[in-house]
This record gives structure tokens, C-alpha cells and sequence, in this order.
């Protein structure tokens, strides 16, 4: 132990602390030096204002923020701290209550890494990048459903050491990649609910490039009170009839995602992408059966 | 074939050298000392209780009547009462047992059409196409 006799070396002491603790804070609170962060604050019921942090997902421009259930999407205002920032709505997702802004001028925040394949995020050690700082968060499994109510994409359950933040602030792992955004406190103490960076890329996909989510179609039915992820229908002149899929078969697994109920097929559903192949294993008896389908746009019901 | 006389004096002779092999008879000892020692633990539990049960009726003295009167009383009381009655037994019809398995009703489950978590919210149930 160093025993700090004179004044001098006291102030010497308390200065390096000041210098250590600075750049600590600094290199934690504020990794890609979004500082003071950006919010969004949309217009919701009874004239209250709903906040959201607003990320940048695609260089430094275009940032991504999620719009608070039963606030006005339509008139967002971005600020940086207490500062206005002009922005232009891209688009805006209703599924996923994802809204795409690209950045007019006057700032110039980093851009974040974001993870490809958040599979294995379901279970991992996270940092939140709150209003006031780093927290530690943990993903604890996947919520498929709500209630009784099946979601259209399955959605990370997160425990939060203190009070969950607010929505759209980036949940990063140990190497400051983002592998979730805040979706919504989930009502019980520190747990919410959060998107997978994957979902966030997918939506961001296709609101950027034609302003809307178009979600691949294949022309099968299933059936949302059944368990079991099996095929009852299949529509005529869908790429699941010309591959062969017939009602009765088992789904086994959509792409890299393995299908265990309908809430498992619903959420695979949610990442297909027209034009792009997808491999498909169904269970036909004993059969293990593997299609490769190109989803198409959806036809009108 | 009747073995003859010779034949059976070799044999004795045979047997009178055939020998236990060595600690067998120390082996058998043991044995029987722990049989003698756990049957003499039984017989004195049980007979402890028994005494314990005639001891307690002679402490009784002249009351001891009564309470086998009554304890008597009970048992027959008892049996009568258990006892089920042949005419019962007989009226009752023999019941055809239904094993038909009936499969528990699906819980109920809607898709939403978006991530809108509250309470309210409608969503959509039965088929749905992707």
C-alpha cells in the first residue's frame, strides 16, 4: 500500500484518478461516440410525448428507432440532446414498429457494427447503452408469444440490472456489436422485451430500398391453434405446390431456423425474402423430405 | 445293482478321509451364533410387547371385563358395518368402462399481424397463410 504523505503526491494521486476514471467512463459510456445520444419523441396519446433512442444502422446517416405502441409514427423529431436535428422519415414498419430516418445535417455519428446471425444471443451477457450509462443486461430465451397471442417475429426476453430503458437503445456484446434494440418494458421488474439485431437488418432491408417490408411468400397454410408446426393447406400455384409440399407434412427447419411449434414457423416466415432460395425440411411420415423454394411477392388474399 | 461289500468298504474309507476345507468349521460357528443372536433379538421383541400387552390387562383388575366386553362389542360392531351386503353387491349391473380417448381442446392461440404486445390487441386465429 503507497501511503501518500505530502500534499503534492495527494493531488498528483487524485489527478491521475480524475485522468483514469475519464477515460474509463468515456471508453464504456460512449464507444462509438454517440454523445450526447439521439432521441426521437413522437406525439402519443393525451399529449404526452413517447421517447426512443435512435441508432445509426447503416453508416451515419440512417438510423433506426422504434416507435412506442399508440404514438403518432408520422411526425418524429429527432434531437440530439436537447438540439433539434433535421431528419427525413425513410419508412416505417408496422410490423415490427420499425421507423427508418435518414439524417439531414448536423451531426455525424458513428456507425455501429451490427451482428449478422443473433441466433446465439438468446442467452448472452449484454451491455444497454441507457440514457445514463452502460447497463448490464441478460437475453434469458425467446418470446414467441404473448399472452396466447402468437408475434409475428420472435423477440428477445432481457433482464436489466436496474430499470429497463427506453426503446431502441442498443443492447451490445463484449466486443461492441449490436445484437438487439429495446422493444418494450415488458411489465414485470428490470425484464423487456428486445428485437434481434437480424429482425432490425431484414425490416431495414427493404424499408430503405422500396419502402415497405415485403415478406416472402410460399403459399402454405398452417394453423395458428395447432401445436404442431404441420402444413394444412397448400395454395395452388405457390412455390410450395410446384416444389411438391403437401398438406399433412411436418415443417423440420426454414433455412438455418429449426421449427418446434407454429410460433417457430411463424418467426421463419417473417425472415423470408422474395427471389432469394430457402431450403426446406418437412417430415412426411417417416420421410425426411428437403425442397429448396424461392419465396415470391405475396399474391392478394 | 446291488454294490458289494467291497465296494462299499472303500467308499467308507473314501469318506472317512474326506475333509472340510480349512475354516469352514470356524465359518459355520460364526453363522450360527449371528442366526441364534438375531432370532433371540426377534423373539424377545415380539414377547416384550406381548408381555407388555398381557401385563397391562392384569394392572386392569376387575375392569379388565369391561374392556374386553367393549373391544368385543366393537369388533362385531365393525364387521357388521363393513361387511357388504350380498343383495347390494348382486343388484349392482356390471358398467361397460369407456376408454375413448378425447383429446384436450387446443388452447386458443392468434397471430398477430404486428408487434403491438397490449392487452387489447386482436389477433387472427384459425389458418393462416405464409
Amino acid at each position: 500500500m503507497v501511503i501518500l504523505e505530502s500534499p503534492r503526491r495527494r493531488w498528483s494521486a487524485r489527478l491521475l484518478g480524475l485522468c483514469l476514471g475519464f477515460s474509463f467512463s468515456a471508453g464504456f459510456a460512449d464507444p462509438v461516440g454517440v454523445s450526447p445520444r439521439l432521441l426521437v419523441n413522437f406525439s402519443a396519446a393525451n399529449g404526452k410525448i413517447a421517447e426512443s433512442t435512435a441508432v445509426p444502422v447503416e453508416g451515419d446517416t440512417i438510423l433506426v428507432v422504434v416507435v412506442a405502441a399508440g404514438a403518432d409514427f408520422s411526425n418524429p423529431k429527432l434531437l440530439q440532446g436537447s438540439r433539434p436535428v433535421p431528419a427525413k422519415v425513410i419508412g416505417h414498419d408496422p410490423v415490427s414498429r420499425l421507423q427508418f430516418l435518414q439524417v439531414q445535417s448536423g451531426i455525424s455519428p458513428k456507425s455501429f457494427e451490427w451482428l449478422g446471425d443473433t441466433g446465439d444471443s438468446a442467452s448472452a451477457s449484454l451491455i444497454a447503452m441507457g440514457p445514463g450509462g452502460p447497463v448490464k443486461c441478460r437475453t434469458t430465451g425467446w418470446v414467441k408469444q404473448v399472452g396466447g397471442k402468437i408475434l409475428p417475429l420472435a423477440l428477445f426476453r432481457v433482464t436489466f440490472v436496474g430499470a429497463v430503458p427506453p426503446p431502441g437503445t442498443p443492447l451490445m456484446d463484449d466486443v461492441g456489436r449490436v445484437a438487439a434494440v429495446v422493444f418494450q418494458d415488458a411489465g414485470v421488474a428490470s425484464t423487456g422485451y428486445a428485437i434481434p439485431a437480424e429482425a432490425v437488418r431484414r425490416v431495414q432491408r427493404d424499408i430503405c430500398t422500396s419502402g415497405q417490408l415485403v415478406r416472402g411468400w410460399l403459399g402454405l397454410s398452417l394453423r395458428a391453434e395447432t401445436q404442431s408446426p404441420q402444413v394444412v393447406r397448400v395454395l395452388p400455384e405457390s412455390p410450395a405446390s410446384a416444389a411438391g409440399i403437401q398438406p399433412g407434412d411436418v415443417l423440420v427447419s426454414v433455412g438455418s431456423r429449426q421449427i418446434s411449434d407454429y410460433a417457430d414457423a411463424a418467426n421463419a416466415f417473417f425472415y423470408l425474402v422474395p427471389g432469394h432460395p430457402v431450403k426446406v425440411k418437412l417430415l412426411r411420415g417417416v420421410d425426411q423430405l428437403e425442397y429448396s423454394l424461392t419465396p415470391t411477392r405475396p399474391v392478394a388474399k | 445293482m446291488k454294490p458289494s461289500v467291497e465296494q462299499i468298504g472303500s467308499l467308507l474309507a473314501l469318506k472317512r478321509h474326506e475333509r472340510p476345507e480349512d475354516g469352514y468349521w470356524q465359518d459355520f460357528l460364526c453363522d450360527f451364533h449371528q442366526n441364534q443372536r438375531e432370532l433371540a433379538v426377534r423373539k424377545s421383541g415380539l414377547m416384550s410387547f406381548a408381555s407388555r400387552i398381557s401385563g397391562w390387562f392384569s394392572d386392569l383388575g376387575p375392569s379388565k371385563w369391561a374392556y374386553g366386553a367393549g373391544l368385543a362389542y366393537a369388533s362385531i360392531a365393525a364387521f357388521a358395518l363393513l361387511t357388504p351386503k350380498e343383495a347390494a353387491v348382486q343388484k349392482m349391473a356390471p358398467s361397460q368402462i369407456n376408454y375413448q380417448v378425447v383429446p384436450a381442446p387446443a388452447p386458443p392461440a392468434e397471430q398477430l399481424d404486428q408487434l403491438d404486445l397490449s392487452p387489447s390487441t386482436q389477433g387472427n386465429a384459425g389458418e393462416q397463410v405464409f
